[in-house]
């Protein structure tokens, strides 16, 4: 089967060449990278290290400049790319931009959630049954949150019903730039329990984000740094036997950052053991490592 | 002092209270965190010190004013998105403008820029337009307008949500170095680690506050706050036996505590 996403020396920059900028600078240079299928994977990277940007061009908002973006078989730097090629590739690969909340605009969020499948010629039981399971999925209960005003939900609430905006669009891939980046810490949680459930349902879902805790529930993790691709990995081997995190200008989870400290001292930490993020199995390695 | 008594706002058309007989204070030289879930009513608490909101009931005072005019001039703003309070075209002028509103003479002006950049780290971008700067350069900008202004106090609205993870430690830094010469801070954040760096730490709940005080004595009274990872490893290690020092509240203290464990006589590690 061919890949999801197969990214070949992709490059990207923002404004045309001019005499007084003959070579505008590259916001994503060479850039490869492969996703099989269904897979969470986190675009991590400072700010300004081109994880917007990647996940605008992959969602065909924005078109490469150079290289190949081969999504579920299309190309999108193809140059003969057409009009109609590009609308369908943004049904099946839909992205959730940052702050989604602020592109909710019907007055009920029923209405709301619907309004994209509407949009594709949905209408009648069909589009009911995907409002119901969108905004399920997000943890909104339908029979008491479809009448709700939308103005009247919390700052968490209308999240979640802007992402079930997006996911009853039913994509294929799902984009999501800084999906928690404002949520009170229970509410990210939950956020991130649904993300894992669309997941285990068949959808890939590439998320960026700053809380390091996070990348430690996806797959894999891609780092970017300065338009570039660093490394993608395994969270663990990435922030606890890795040092190209920190390259990247991140900071790596507390408990990677306390394991490695330990090593260096010379503490004989367990290496039979996959080491975790959570405080309990980090403690188990340390006290494994002093008896 | 930022003091509240008493203060309670209910916004016309809805259900309830905002807030709700709050009493707290903000003091000058100390970091003071504000944290609550979405909707707890942490920016309406915002609103209202800043003078925004009027109290339906109970009052604020700020250095003994009860004046809302004379309150927003000794209290500054920096807000999660910092694009929505820059305006000007040039970075220096960014942070002249608020000084040039108060009719400053020029030189006064031209210190106060100057000693603003250079206190977030942005000396040197006089002549860049905001617009081209990271997103974390930008927020900084936003920080150097509100200290130009010489601020007594600071609300810090979400200011780090935005920025990556070594942003943020620069963010921390500046706030400690900002209350060590005197200005009071409240910082709203979602981040359990930022209360290691606080000096007190209020919770709200449902428009009240559910709890004030020294941060390790605020998540000692409500174990449903999502705690600190070093607290939460402290935890861990003290529930297999491994009891750390008091005060082992930094990644550094931490490391070095387990350290001394491991060359403990009579360990064979």
């Amino acid at each position: 089967m061919n890949p999801v996403i197969s990214l070949r020396g992709l490059e990207y920059s923002y404004g045309k060449p001019d005499k007084h900028l003959p070579e505008p600078p590259k916001v994503l240079a060479g850039i490869d990278l492969q996703v099989d299928g269904a897979e969470l994977l986190a675009i991590i990277g400072a700010t300004g290290s081109g994880k917007t940007t990647l996940l605008q061009i992959l969602a065909g908002l924005l078109l490469p400049k150079k290289g190949e973006a081969r999504i579920l078989d299309l190309d999108l730097a193809n140059p003969k790319i057409r009009e109609k090629e590009l609308d369908a590739h943004r049904r099946r690969t839909v992205i959730a931009l940052q702050r989604p909340e602020e592109m909710l605009f019907r007055t009920y969020v029923g209405d709301d959630v619907a309004y994209g499948p509407a949009n594709y010629g949905i209408s009648g039981r069909a589009l009911a049954l995907r409002v119901k399971e969108a905004m399920e999925a997000m943890g909104l209960s339908y029979t008491l949150f479809k009448d709700r005003r939308t103005d009247s939900l919390s700052g968490g609430e209308m999240r979640k019903a802007a992402l079930a905006g997006v996911l009853a669009l039913k994509p294929e891939i799902l984009l999501l730039d800084e999906p928690s980046a404002g949520l009170d810490p229970p509410s990210a949680e939950e956020l991130f329990r649904r993300i894992q459930d669309l997941r285990e349902q068949g959808v890939t879902v590439l998320f960026s984000t700053h809380d390091m805790e996070q990348v430690m529930l996806a797959d894999r993790a891609a780092v970017f740094h300065e338009g570039r691709l660093l490394a993608v990995d395994t969270p663990e081997q990435l922030f606890f036997y890795s040092q190209i995190p920190e390259q990247a200008g991140l900071l790596p989870p507390e408990a990677a950052r306390i394991y490695r400290q330990l090593k260096n001292l010379g503490v004989d930490m367990p290496l039979n053991k996959t080491p975790s993020w959570d405080p309990e199995s980090l403690a188990n390695s340390i006290v494994e490592a002093l008896t | 002092m930022i003091e509240l008594e008493g203060v309670s706002y209910t916004y016309p058309d809805s259900g309830g209270p905002a807030v709700s007989k709050l009493n707290l204070q903000i003091r000058p030289g100390e970091v003071t965190l504000l944290s609550g879930a979405n909707g707890s009513g942490k920016s309406t608490l915002t609103r209202l010190i800043l003078g925004l909101l009027e109290p339906d009931e109970g009052s604020i005072q700020v250095d003994g004013s009860f004046d809302s005019e004379e309150r927003r001039g000794r209290i500054g703003l920096v807000r999660q998105d910092p694009r929505s309070q820059l305006i000007a075209s040039l970075v220096d002028e960014e942070v002249a403008f608020g000084p040039e509103n108060l009719g400053l003479p020029r030189d006064e002006i031209r210190s106060r820029v100057q000693a603003a950049l250079d206190k977030v780290g942005l000396s040197g971008f006089d002549d860049r337009n905001p617009d081209t700067l990271s997103a974390g350069q930008q927020q900084r900008l936003a920080i150097a307008g509100v200290l130009a202004m010489r601020p007594r106090y600071i609300i810090f609205d979400e200011a780090s949500s935005m920025l990556d993870p070594a942003g943020r430690e620069d963010f921390y830094r500046l706030c400690a170095e900002l209350a060590a010469s005197g200005v009071g801070i409240l910082s709203i954040s979602h981040f359990p680690d930022e209360a290691l760096r606080a000096d007190r730490m209020l919770l709200m709940d449902r428009g009240m506050i559910a709890a004030q005080g020294e941060p390790a004595a605020v998540f000692r009274q409500r174990p449903e706050l999502k705690r600190p990872f070093i607290f939460r490893l402290s935890e861990a290690l003290r529930a297999q036996g491994i009891a750390l020092p008091e005060g082992t509240n930094t990644l550094e203290r931490m490391t070095g505590s387990l350290e001394r464990l491991c060359n403990t006589p009579g360990r064979n590690k």
